[in-house]
């Protein structure tokens, strides 16, 4: 706490006529870990484009370590002293995870003429460090989501930088790889590194941060520490869209003692949801699978409609399902993965009514097991059967048509097409216009935010934003089987909750979901069915029933046996 | 010589048909354009036999009057038009499967000689022989694709590159084998109108006609259609397509095959206005390529936008700068707007 490190001072941002940073002043403490918090499209990802020289300030200053460094370039910052990391990683593909840490240009231009022995032991002593060392020879392409984000901070610690700036290190990261990487993040603070962390995970703001700045619309909301912050009543405002509608104080989201009673009293008010339409304001309006058929039925109809939604056709699953206590997609003896690298190792796994959750570790193959379900990536032994019917060399495209949809962790939304249009091709498969403009409807009464934005392109949404266009887009298709990615990675506490809201309104309106979720705790209040992975292979299968004691859980989620 | 073949051809015949049809030109002047223009390129004789005139009228001042004015304007216009149309189909290939083709030329010159053929065999109209052309030419893209694109379209770009290149190769070598490399021609005699002194020669009047059409349809079709959308979808993220159940391969082929439907066009309407040979096609091409950059890859509008520019560089630099310096400009202005503008004039998406 001896004196600032970074300092911004009326820091502004615009895009065309949206203020995205708005005379932004924030202070960070030399030796401190500075978590940045806010709602999606609240000005956090802008706020570090615009202090490390990726965006040029429209006004306002930014003084690193004494030193005004306004308007200099990305790579002048950086080596001054202050990295950071992107919220999607981006390696250089076609290099390996060595040479990637190595291709930083540790000093200036003649550091890339020869490689230094010391720059090459403190790239392996990095690469040990974050446990990357196995993958040290594979193509940084091929590697998996999580050993990318442990690669991204990698390389950016061969800079030795004074101050790092993270968006987002734990975003789609499992708990025990989260808890390691906080360790290092600790360690290394230790040492004298300064950490900015824009962070939507609680138990990591609490854990780590010494200071907590919430940003929101462009703005510094609060600054103090965790509990003053979390305790204010603006910033429940800020991220529960007012605390009247939801139960759950950001207290009991970060659940840090969080056993099983905890977690049944954040379910018991969403479980009340369910069969409560009309109460329940914030989802009043969003019910697609009530809707159904018969157009928009005003809220009053909402629960009777909603009774009726597990038998009844709604216009989101159009293939006419009916839940008949079959699996209806069922892989058998899966084996895939990409080049020579085996990822998915003779795994048999099926999706049944309701929510068929896949947890494990990063890299343990959950999205490859994913996409070999949806015929993105060619299973190379083993068989793929939708309702009996052999689609393993099928296409995704073809998938769709059956009524199997993906939903990929980025998203997959169409950056350069309107939101409008973005939707619309999500009924691409479906014929039938009226049918499509029913479902653009209930997609927009699903998610209200979209509804003033569906002009703009799909690039200028934040990312929540883009993640409620692909899941809107996703239930367009009107699909019996979803293979949901991750959906809520990156997402705002609250937004968490109205995507598992969705998830389940997808199994009331007939339609089975396979989830991948990273937050174990969190899917298993809506989970009917658990697969784990590891390693490629096979834990454990059975019901959430099965899985009370969380040691066990631990054990089977990290393949100890 | 090969850089100033092209306007000189068009140009050339432009002007003979205009100064033909003029029933006020001097009994001196038809010879001309007729002897001066093999030496001196076609649009410099045609400036020079308006200069003439202009001078003659105006009784010794060497500026150009509004008429010759006006004319330089119109040929600029109709040859921008041109160049518009050849760079459209260029362009949405590029955009949306970012393929350079290559062949884009010769599948040009595949559909001049079959509205040769359609004509000299059925005698009708070469105005039915172009959607003849335009349907072959699809089906000659898509198998195009198929047999070609379709396996390498994982492949760096380079190989897409160079794969094109072999169909330029082959479509050429294909089409001299059977037609030679003489220059054909329809033996169309369209004339020109005449608007207060300025001639519009009717060839390539119809040709603008149809090239903005031909814009004004593929715009529609890729904005307004559910097909439309999947193309542009697939240009903007190709993986993100998959999972709304679009295939992919196939909205490749359909592009590919609109792209050389679009060269079809724009071969089609060639011969109305001038003599072809095998070679034309790669001498449209060049330019073509300047056109789509400068007008930004990938779009629609910038396409006609960069072709008037060309155009009016060529009308009007072969006139006051004299010789092929216009070629120089027109590089000039290509290398300006890199420098200024990188992404194009218009540059962004396949849907601008």
């Amino acid at each position: 706490m001896t004196r600032p490190i970074l300092e911004t001072e009326e820091l502004t941002k615009r895009f065309g006529s949206l203020v995205a940073n708005d005379k932004l002043s924030v202070t960070v403490e030399e030796d401190t870990i500075h978590g940045i918090m806010g709602p999606n499209g609240s000005g956090k990802s802008t706020f570090f484009n615009t202090v490390t020289g990726f965006y040029r300030p429209d006004g306002g200053t930014v003084r690193f370590d004494g030193e005004d460094v306004t308007g200099w370039k990305p790579d002048e910052i950086a080596r001054r002293g202050l990295a950071r990391t992107f919220q999607i990683p981006s390696p250089f593909e076609d290099l390996t995870v060595r040479e990637n840490m190595l291709a930083v240009f540790t000093g200036g231009i003649r550091s890339g003429m020869r490689i230094s022995e010391e720059k090459r032991a403190r790239a392996d002593e990095l690469l040990e460090l974050l446990e990357i060392d196995h993958v040290a020879d594979q193509e940084a392409g091929g590697i998996s989501g999580g050993q990318e984000k442990l690669l991204e901070l990698g390389r950016i610690l061969m800079l030795e930088p004074a101050c790092v700036m993270l968006d987002e290190p734990t975003a789609g990261v499992n708990p025990s790889l989260r808890n390691r990487l906080l360790d290092h993040l600790e360690t290394l603070n230790d040492r004298g590194t300064t950490f900015v962390i824009i962070e939507h995970d609680m138990r990591v703001i609490a854990d780590v941060c010494d200071r907590v700045t919430v940003f929101n619309q462009g703005q510094v909301l609060v600054e103090g520490d965790f509990e003053s912050v979390t305790t204010d009543e603006r910033v429940r405002d800020a991220y529960l869209g007012g605390a009247a509608e939801h139960d759950a104080s950001l207290e009991t989201l970060i659940g840090e003692g969080s056993n099983a009673s905890a977690s049944e009293e954040v379910e018991a008010p969403d479980a009340g949801a369910a069969t409560d339409a009309g109460a329940t304001a914030a989802n009043a309006g969003a019910d697609p699978a009530s809707t159904g058929g018969a157009g928009v039925v005003p809220a009053g109809g909402a629960s009777e409609a909603a009774s009726a939604a597990a038998s009844s056709t709604s216009a989101l699953s159009g293939i006419g399902a009916e839940s008949d206590g079959e699996p209806w997609l069922v892989g058998e003896d899966l084996v895939s993965g990409y080049g020579n690298h085996r990822v998915v190792d003779g795994v048999s796994m099926e999706s049944r009514d309701g929510v068929t959750c896949v947890f494990g570790p990063n890299g343990s193959g959950k999205s490859t097991l994913l996409k070999t379900l949806a015929g993105v990536v060619p299973a190379w032994e083993g068989r793929v059967t939708h309702r009996g019917v052999d689609v393993t060399d099928n296409g995704p495209a073809e998938n769709v048509h059956r009524g199997v949809t993906m939903l990929p962790q980025d998203g997959g939304i169409f950056g350069d097409l309107t939101v409008r249009e973005n939707l619309l091709l999500g009924g691409y498969t479906v014929s039938d216009g009226a049918v499509r403009e029913e479902r653009f409807d209930e997609v927009l009464s699903s998610f209200p935010e979209l509804e003033g934005k569906l002009d703009e392109r799909g690039r200028s949404l934040s990312g929540g934003q883009q993640m409620m266009l692909s899941y809107g887009r996703a239930m367009m298709t009107g699909a019996e089987v979803y293979l949901l990615d991750e959906p809520s990675s990156g997402l705002a506490p609250s937004l968490i909750d109205q995507v598992f809201e969705m998830t389940r309104r997808l199994v009331e309106s007939g339609a089975q979901v396979v989830l991948i979720e990273q937050n174990v705790r969190e899917a298993l209040r809506i989970a009917d069915y658990v697969y784990i992975l590891a390693q490629g292979q096979l834990q454990f299968e059975g019901t959430p029933g099965d899985l009370t004691d969380e040691d066990d859980l631990v054990e089977l989620y990290l393949g100890l046996d | 010589m090969l850089s100033s073949f092209l306007p000189d051809a068009c140009c050339r015949e432009a002007a003979a048909v205009a100064l033909a049809s003029a029933p006020d030109v001097p009994a001196s002047a038809p010879d001309v354009p007729a002897s001066a223009a093999d030496a001196l390129g076609g649009l410099a004789a045609l400036a020079g036999a308006f200069d003439a005139l202009g001078t003659q009228a105006v009784l010794g001042v060497s500026l150009p009057s509004p008429t010759i004015f006006a004319q330089y304007f119109v040929f600029a216009v109709l040859l921008g038009g041109i160049y518009g149309l050849v760079a459209l189909g260029l362009t949405m290939i590029f955009g949306v499967m970012d393929v350079i083709n290559f062949a884009h030329g010769a599948l040009m010159v595949v559909a001049m000689y079959a509205v040769l053929v359609f004509s000299d065999a059925t005698g009708l109209s070469p105005f039915f022989a172009i959607p003849f052309a335009v349907l072959l030419l699809f089906v000659v893209g898509v198998l195009i694709y198929r047999s070609t694109i379709a396996p390498i379209i994982d492949a760096p770009q380079e190989n897409q590159l160079i794969v094109t290149f072999g169909v330029l190769l082959i479509l050429i070598s294909a089409v001299e084998m059977v037609f030679g490399s003489d220059p054909q021609q329809l033996g169309l005699d369209l004339g020109s109108l005449e608007i207060s002194g300025v001639f519009v020669p009717q060839g390539q009047l119809y040709a603008l006609v149809i090239a903005l059409v031909a814009l004004a349809g593929t715009w529609l079709f890729l904005q307004r259609t559910m097909l439309g959308r999947a193309i542009r979808g697939t240009a903007d993220n190709r993986d993100g397509a998959q999972y709304v159940g679009i295939d992919v391969p196939r909205i490749d082929a359909l592009t590919f095959g609109i792209g050389a439907a679009l060269a079809g066009l724009a071969g089609g309407v060639i011969p109305l206005f001038q003599s072809f040979t095998p070679a034309l096609g790669d001498q449209y091409l060049i330019n073509a390529f300047v056109v789509v950059v400068l007008g930004g890859l990938g779009s629609f509008p910038g396409a006609f936008v960069g072709g008037l520019i060309i155009g009016f560089i060529q009308v009007f630099g072969s006139a006051y700068l004299g010789g092929s310096t216009y070629q120089i400009v027109i590089f000039l202005a290509f290398i300006l707007v890199l420098l200024v503008k990188p992404e194009g004039l218009l540059g962004g998406s396949a849907d601008e």
